[in-house]
């Protein structure tokens, strides 16, 4: 690096080299290191850091963060029931359970030897038998037969 | 694509998470009150600036697409953005028009007379036209990398230079009078 380049590096950015341009940094400290004209000129350019470093510096007033936070994004439903997992997750699992339950069913019914369509056969039958239409308020119920 | 410290938390904070929109406060509230804070030289107005900017975040959270670009320069680009719309609608005139106008601002050398040295930097901070104040306040104060504060201010690097170069002149010329009490004052923080 050529001490003009290094000069403006100074001028621009100031004599702390965290703040120069990563890709020259290397580069300006080793000629400062080697060439003493360029460390004074660094020096110069750190005392006028300092000075800007007066400059004061507010913290946030108390109720800046309460108020910032107050109008932050609301979690959806699934958020507030779930607040740890991610949306998917309650819904896989309840899925899982319903095939679960259906599958568990179904081998029930091959080990006891049950024909699940006899049941609903049957059962339509006592349905049938005891079909009876239940007035809103009061009153005798009555069968469907009566309707008819 | 670009590595973002803030990527997670944003992310979260889109979905309504509570704790990572308070951790995303904690980090940036402070930087970007400071920011607002040397642009306007008003404490009020800077928390205000602060409430808009998080307005933003808390609308852009749930959209944010990382990899363009890293959150916390998207956020100084809309503090700086927010601050320049102020500062229009006090002068009542464009920014291009104001650019290179200088604000006269309060008089570093009373400022010094009657409060503390401080204020007399900030003083003088306050009388640079607004895109050095704006390039000095990211590269200087906010510890911005020159990539970073130019695509925060939306120009070259080269132009991020020159506004750097012209502000700093500007303000040594200004605090000609004061670089010995500021050197010895460092000396004395460091001892």
């Amino acid at each position: 690096m050529k001490t003009e380049r290094l000069a403006e590096i100074l001028a621009a950015y100031g004599g702390d080299p965290l703040r120069w341009p990563e890709a020259e940094r290397l580069a300006a400290q080793g000629l400062a290191a080697r060439d003493p004209r360029a460390a004074a000129m660094v020096a110069e350019a750190e005392a006028l850091d300092a000075l800007f470093d007066l400059a004061p510096v507010d913290a946030p007033s108390a109720g800046l963060t309460a108020r910032v936070l107050a109008r932050r994004p609301r979690p959806t439903l699934w958020r507030e029931l779930f607040p740890n997992t991610a949306f998917w997750k309650p819904a896989a699992g309840f899925a899982m359970a319903l095939a679960l339950g259906v599958g568990l069913q179904s081998a029930a019914a091959d080990q006891l030897g049950l024909d699940l369509t006899d049941d609903v056969a049957v059962s339509d039958q006592a349905v049938d038998d005891q079909t009876t239409l239940t007035p809103l308020s009061g009153g005798q119920a009555l069968s469907e037969e009566d309707v008819l | 694509m670009v590595e973002d410290p803030d990527a997670g938390l944003v992310a979260l904070t889109g979905q309504g998470d509570a704790e990572a929109a308070s951790r995303l406060v904690a980090r940036h509230l402070p930087r970007m009150t400071a920011l607002a804070r040397r642009m306007l030289g008003d404490s009020a107005e800077a928390e205000d600036v602060a409430q808009d900017v998080f307005l933003k975040v808390w609308t852009q959270a749930k959209r944010w697409k990382p990899g363009a670009a890293k959150f916390e320069t998207w956020l100084h680009r809309v503090a700086i953005n927010a601050c320049y719309d102020r500062l229009r609608k006090k002068k009542g005139v464009p920014l291009d028009e104001t650019d290179e106008r200088a604000d006269p601002g309060p008089d570093p050398e009373q400022a010094l007379g009657n409060v503390q040295l401080s204020q007399a930097v900030d003083a003088a901070l306050q009388t640079l036209p607004e895109r050095q104040r704006a390039a000095i306040t990211l590269c200087h104060y906010q510890g911005l990398g020159n990539i970073e504060a130019a695509a925060a201010l939306e120009i070259s690097v080269e132009a991020l230079e020159s506004l750097l170069s012209r502000g700093r002149r500007a303000l040594k010329e200004k605090l000609r009078h004061l670089s010995g009490a500021g050197a010895s004052g460092s000396r004395t923080a460091q001892a």
